[in-house]
């Protein structure tokens, strides 16, 4: 009983103990970060970005995020909490774009400066929206596709989410450019499993033997498609572009198995909502959107 | 021999354990008003409130099944699929769904938790199957309904009076917040007051004898299953509000927090005992470490090792008390 008693005093005397110096820092302007997760590679790279221009610009950043990209609700709750700490500046990914309308407003409502950052709210009732345009990055794209294979060859998509905005947009993009010129067939969706992503991209490939290249509009569909063309020894013969860089997507561009790929750049997303956020804060005027733009990473 | 100070000592000590989770909770509120001078606001404790109320319901659900030694891992994807078919059921009809009036797709959600609890109860009491197999399969069943449902995009355009539970107050109280603290009272009273909560607390610390004493086990198990799917789906009544929409992937997760409130309100994993107001102290205490980290900047990871170590001072201080 003593034991347990001592135990758990030890443990609230450590929170104590290790915390009260942040505290005691004079009033330094805070920034939270709320990404749609907190862990992988690319949320890594957005907390970098924003907390190398924070340190740049004197800015106390941190960040926030919930276990997993579609929780939702514990966004929810890391923004109402965020609201009651009195940060200055949010600047959120939201999980859903719709879900974070009503609590975005009411930081706002607050007094607090909010951009979102990698994706959008529905309302667009944000200060600025800092990331890819979505559009612009289908192009980019579509034109390595078009780099890679004949006129008039049949090109198969393979998407994440239906429903979900950006990836709908890089679709558009990708239509677009190579509308007249390339032979779409229609997107097939894995959901975000890259297991599906396998099995969609096997149909596709047995039911239609003439594709000729595949573009995959997110980094969980890519190398789904790509262990697919690999495992049906089409690599190098069915093209892969895709979008995102991730160490998955890099070893099959280093095996031939992608041809291109379209990166986002995460750590500039970090990096200039902190800034823009400072900016709003000293009252200075804002962008309504911030394309943080793309490169495409091709084999050596 | 026992002396009487002896005695009062005991009587003490036993209260104490009792309400471990309490004076931590306590001292993790001072703690945090110390530290922050926002947190003690009313709005910021209603805000946890809110926060806490559905993690809170499914909590209540959760203890009744923890008392009989069982686990109910289905609870966030029951929540998923409860209010994926309320909101094909509110959804106008352009939007894909059947136009129903608010009130009815709200019962059709509750009823639908609730089957799959009876469900999940049928494997349980009527096939054999241990409950941490059957609610894992039914985790994963309920889960693909929804998304086959669904076609897994999150069902919009629900009419705004089917958010008010999540969304709105009445008299400057919550809804979320007044029905957690009515259903925890009701819980309370089910568990420490009734043949069902007896029974569940029996079951779990000797089945055998309480088939021997002429119980019909079945029935009351599958009882307390229904009750925790149907507490799911009302916590995803909540959730909706919270939330705007109905979206098949709510919920992932939510058994973790659930059970683990329930251990740190004092249950045993063992079954055979349980506590309704230590698991809601359980809820608040978790609602109140991710609101205090967040007001003092601590970043994200912090925040999920020092959830993790309350977790497990928890269950090892649950070893020591049962020791």
């Amino acid at each position: 009983m003593s034991r347990a008693r001592l135990a758990l005093l030890a443990t609230l005397a450590l929170f104590g103990l290790s915390f009260p110096g942040q505290m005691a820092e004079a009033r330094d302007l805070r920034i939270a970060v709320v990404g749609k997760g907190i862990g992988g590679e690319y949320w890594s790279a957005v907390r970098q970005g924003a907390t190398r221009e924070g340190r740049a610009q004197g800015v106390k950043v941190t960040y926030q995020g919930p276990p997993t990209e579609t929780d939702v609700a514990s966004q929810i709750a890391i923004m109402e909490n965020l609201i009651q700490s009195g940060v200055d500046g949010i600047a959120v990914s939201p999980c859903n774009a719709r879900s974070l309308n009503r609590i975005v407003r009411k930081a706002l409502a607050s007094g607090i400066k909010v951009v979102t950052l990698d994706s959008d709210t529905s309302d667009k009732d944000r200060l600025s929206y800092v990331g890819t345009d979505n559009a612009a990055a289908g192009a980019m794209a579509a034109q390595q596709a078009l780099r890679l294979v004949r006129p008039g060859s049949t090109v198969a998509i393979v998407t994440g989410v239906l429903g979900a905005q950006n990836l709908q947009q890089r679709r558009d993009g990708f239509t677009r450019e190579v509308a007249g010129r390339l032979k779409l067939l229609e997107a097939q969706p894995d959901n975000g499993d890259k297991a599906r992503a396998v099995e969609v991209t096997e149909n596709i490939l047995t039911a239609h033997p003439e594709v000729a290249l595949f573009f995959t509009d997110n980094a969980i569909s890519g190398p789904g498609a790509g262990q697919a063309i690999r495992s049906r020894g089409k690599a190098g013969k069915v093209r892969l572009v895709s979008m995102d860089v991730t160490p998955d997507l890099k070893t099959l561009l280093d095996q031939g198995v992608a041809d291109a790929l379209v990166a986002q750049r995460p750590e500039r997303m970090g990096e200039m909502a902190v800034r823009l956020l400072k900016d709003a804060i000293g009252g200075k005027a804002v962008p309504n959107r911030v394309d943080t733009g793309v490169e495409v990473v091709r084999r050596k | 021999m026992t002396t009487v100070p002896d005695k009062v000592a005991e009587g003490v000590g036993s209260w104490l354990q009792r309400s471990m989770p309490l004076v931590a909770l306590m001292l993790l509120v001072l703690l945090f008003s110390l530290l922050s001078p926002r947190f003690l606001s009313i709005d910021n404790l209603a805000n946890i409130a809110v926060q806490s109320s559905h993690i809170g319901l499914i909590a209540i659900g959760m203890t009744l099944v923890i008392a009989t030694g069982g686990i109910d891992l289905s609870v966030g994807s029951v929540l998923a699929l409860s209010i994926c078919v309320a909101g094909l059921a509110m959804a106008p009809a352009d939007a894909g769904g059947a136009g129903l009036s608010h009130v009815t797709g709200w019962c059709i959600g509750l009823a639908t938790g609730a089957l799959a609890g009876a469900v999940n109860g049928w494997l349980i009491s009527g096939l054999g199957l241990s409950p941490f197999i059957a609610t894992l399969g039914m985790m994963s069943i309920a889960r693909g309904v929804a998304n086959v449902l669904t076609d897994g995009m999150p069902v919009e355009d629900l009419p705004e009076a089917a958010l008010a539970l999540g969304s709105s107050s009445i008299a400057g109280m919550p809804w979320s917040v007044l029905l957690w603290a009515g259903i925890a009272t009701l819980g309370g009273l089910v568990l420490g007051w009734t043949r069902l909560g007896r029974y569940a607390c029996a079951m779990g610390s000797n089945e055998e004898a309480l088939r021997l004493s002429g119980v019909r086990i079945g029935p009351w198990k599958t009882a307390l299953y229904v009750l925790s799917g149907l507490l799911s789906a009302a916590a995803g009544l909540i959730f909706l509000g919270r939330v705007s929409n109905a979206q098949p992937s709510a919920g992932v997760g939510f058994e973790l927090d659930a059970i683990a409130a329930v251990v740190i309100g004092g249950a045993s994993l063992m079954g055979g005992r349980g506590s309704m107001s230590g698991t809601v102290v359980g809820v608040v205490l978790m609602g109140v470490l991710r609101n205090g980290l967040v007001l003092m900047d601590v970043s994200a990871f912090w925040q999920q090792l020092v959830i993790g170590v309350v977790v497990v001072v928890a269950v090892l201080l649950d070893r020591w008390r049962s020791a």
